[in-house]
């Protein structure tokens, strides 16, 4: 017979390895020459966080062997979430990344949810950019942002981090806490307005009144996380004007993935962002909104589809009303035409802008220049791809130069 | 400001951590109290106020599914969103007693607590099964999130 104590004392000792090679990587990872102090400081706080975890391992062999197995079961998802949180800082690392990026972006980013905010970019092997803007326990105070690391350096999809940033903005400003009543209110009254739609759905569920209740909790969560992402676009185009827009086409254009529950689809969020632009007079080229593409929703799931674009399409009007009330309190504007005009005039003439420009002026600056010049893709223009991005790095150089000269 | 709840993960941590202090004082050992303290706020914070100190009101958005799986791993069974709310508020009063150190060790409701816990931290901490294509899991509070 198989002693138990034995086998608490092999699990335990096998998920204190576990841990400890993780610490260790950590340690290896301060050898590293970071860009910024950000970085160590994110070390710094994944080891206290798996050092807590850790502890929890401090248990005599003969404990209760079901909280061992959950405790070991522990460790195993802490190195599982959080090994590529390394990757990610060590990759932060690579001279392919464009760190002139990261103060002014960390100035954003403070601007809108606090002094407290750090943050992280990295080039990474995922073509979409990504972060981890919820409050990330091991992490509270960073924001992540990644870029593809086949456009690691290429100014023109920084825009996108606008996106990210909204997500922080999204939570930092309690904007699901503020909208959730309402989103209540309203999936309760889309269900009940289509009965047999509703039928439907609860035969999947059960059909009690639990049924019911985690029929409604199912839409409402889908339907607060596509508002999080119109939100964050609606933010991201607040930052950065019209070249949110040009970037998120040049990365997703046309489009064509399954739909996603936790996505409005393509059109969708084009369409807000269109109506957005012109409610805050941003001047956008209108092809951006051309021909979009989406599979139809499977069958099975086009109830649940309609029920939670019924509930979003409802929540619009309280969404847009705290936008603008959060917009207005962060000082967020978009970049005019004014703003945009010296930058641009510099870039044509082959020159960065030596005056104060936000990174979103630059950004639609560049975006204009390589508009105008159908997107720069010849074999001959590459030398001129070069020269609007080196011109977008260093006219922000400038203005960090500018503003710490101004600050000193 | 409003309340903000905790992340999935981090109630799940807190829930092993209170079920390992309380084994240890079931074990009448030395325990730390804290995590059961926090453990019985953060499951607070997941339950709306009640409108009149007596209706139900309901559950955080995200919380009804995986209580009720918690529920009836305990061998319950649920017909309603208000059962999932009195039987958390009724394990948020438990874990407070218990952080108040106003429960004997040999009591038989510490050791149910301790199983409670385990669910909890069971239904919250286990890694989402099902990805969507964006590598995106479905762990609400604290999924990465990307453009698409």
């Amino acid at each position: 017979m198989v002693d138990q104590t034995t086998v608490s004392k092999l699990r335990l000792a096998y998920a204190r390895r576990r841990i400890d090679a993780f610490l260790a990587q950590i340690d290896q990872l301060r050898a590293s020459s970071f860009p910024h102090k950000d970085f160590e400081l994110a070390l710094d706080g994944l080891e206290e966080f798996a050092r807590n975890e850790a502890a929890n391992l401090e248990l005599p062999p003969n404990f209760d062997e079901e909280v061992i197995d959950k405790a070991c079961f522990q460790i195993m998802e802490v190195v599982e979430r959080h090994t590529h949180f390394l990757g990610f800082i060590l990759r932060s690392t690579n001279v392919r990344n464009a760190f002139e990026l990261h103060d002014p972006l960390r100035a954003l980013i403070r601007k809108v949810i606090g002094d407290q905010a750090r943050v992280l970019i990295s080039a990474e092997w995922n073509f979409i950019p990504f972060t981890y803007p919820r409050n990330i326990d091991s992490l509270p105070n960073f924001v992540l942002i990644g870029t593809p690391a086949t456009d690691a350096g290429n100014m023109l999809v920084a825009p996108l981090a606008g996106h990210e940033i909204g997500h922080s903005i999204w939570t930092r400003h309690d904007f699901a806490e503020d909208l959730e009543q309402r989103i209540r209110k309203e999936t309760s009254q889309v269900l009940e307005a289509d009965e047999a739609r509703t039928r439907r759905l609860l035969d999947e569920f059960g059909m009690n009144d639990l049924g019911i209740s985690i029929v409604q909790d199912t839409c409402a969560k889908r339907a607060l996380r596509q508002l999080e992402e119109i939100a964050s676009d609606l933010l991201g185009l607040q930052i950065f004007g019209a070249s949110y827009l040009y970037a998120y086409e040049y990365l997703l254009a046309p489009s064509g993935y399954p739909q996603d529950l936790n996505y409005p689809s393509e059109r969708k969020r084009l369409h807000i962002l269109q109506e957005q632009s012109e409610a805050l007079g941003i001047e956008v080229d209108g092809e951006v909104y051309e021909r979009w593409k989406e599979k139809p929703v499977d069958s099975r799931r086009r109830d649940m589809f309609s029920v939670v674009n019924e509930i979003v399409d409802a929540c619009m009007m309280p969404l847009r009303a705290k936008l603008t009330k959060t917009t207005t309190e962060l000082s967020l504007d978009a970049p005019t035409d004014e703003d945009i005009a010296p930058v641009l005039s510099a870039f044509e003439k082959g020159v960065p802008y030596n005056g104060k420009a936000s990174l979103g002026a630059i950004a639609t600056a560049g975006w204009n220049y390589t508009r105008k010049r159908s997107g720069l893709a010849g074999d001959d223009e590459e030398k001129e791809r070069r020269l609007v991005n080196d011109l977008m790095l260093k006219t922000i150089e400038v203005n960090e130069y500018n503003s710490r000269i101004a600050n000193a | 400001m409003a309340d903000t709840v905790l992340s999935k993960f981090a109630i799940g941590s807190l829930a092993l951590k209170s079920a390992i202090q309380m084994e240890h004082l079931r074990r009448q050992e030395r325990a730390n109290l804290s995590p059961i303290r926090l453990l019985a706020d953060a499951l607070d914070e997941t339950t709306l106020e009640r409108s009149d100190g007596s209706e139900a009101y309901g559950l955080r958005v995200g919380f009804v599914e995986p209580y009720a799986k918690v529920y009836i791993s305990s061998g319950k069974t649920a017909s309603s969103e208000g059962d999932l709310q009195t039987f958390i508020d009724g394990a948020v009063g438990k874990l407070r007693r218990v952080a108040e150190e106003d429960v004997d060790p040999g009591h038989e409701g510490l050791s149910e607590m301790v199983k409670l816990c385990l669910f909890l931290h069971e239904e919250f901490t286990q890694y989402p099964v099902e990805r969507g294509r964006d590598g995106r899991s479905d762990d609400s509070l604290e999924a990465e999130t990307c453009l698409r």
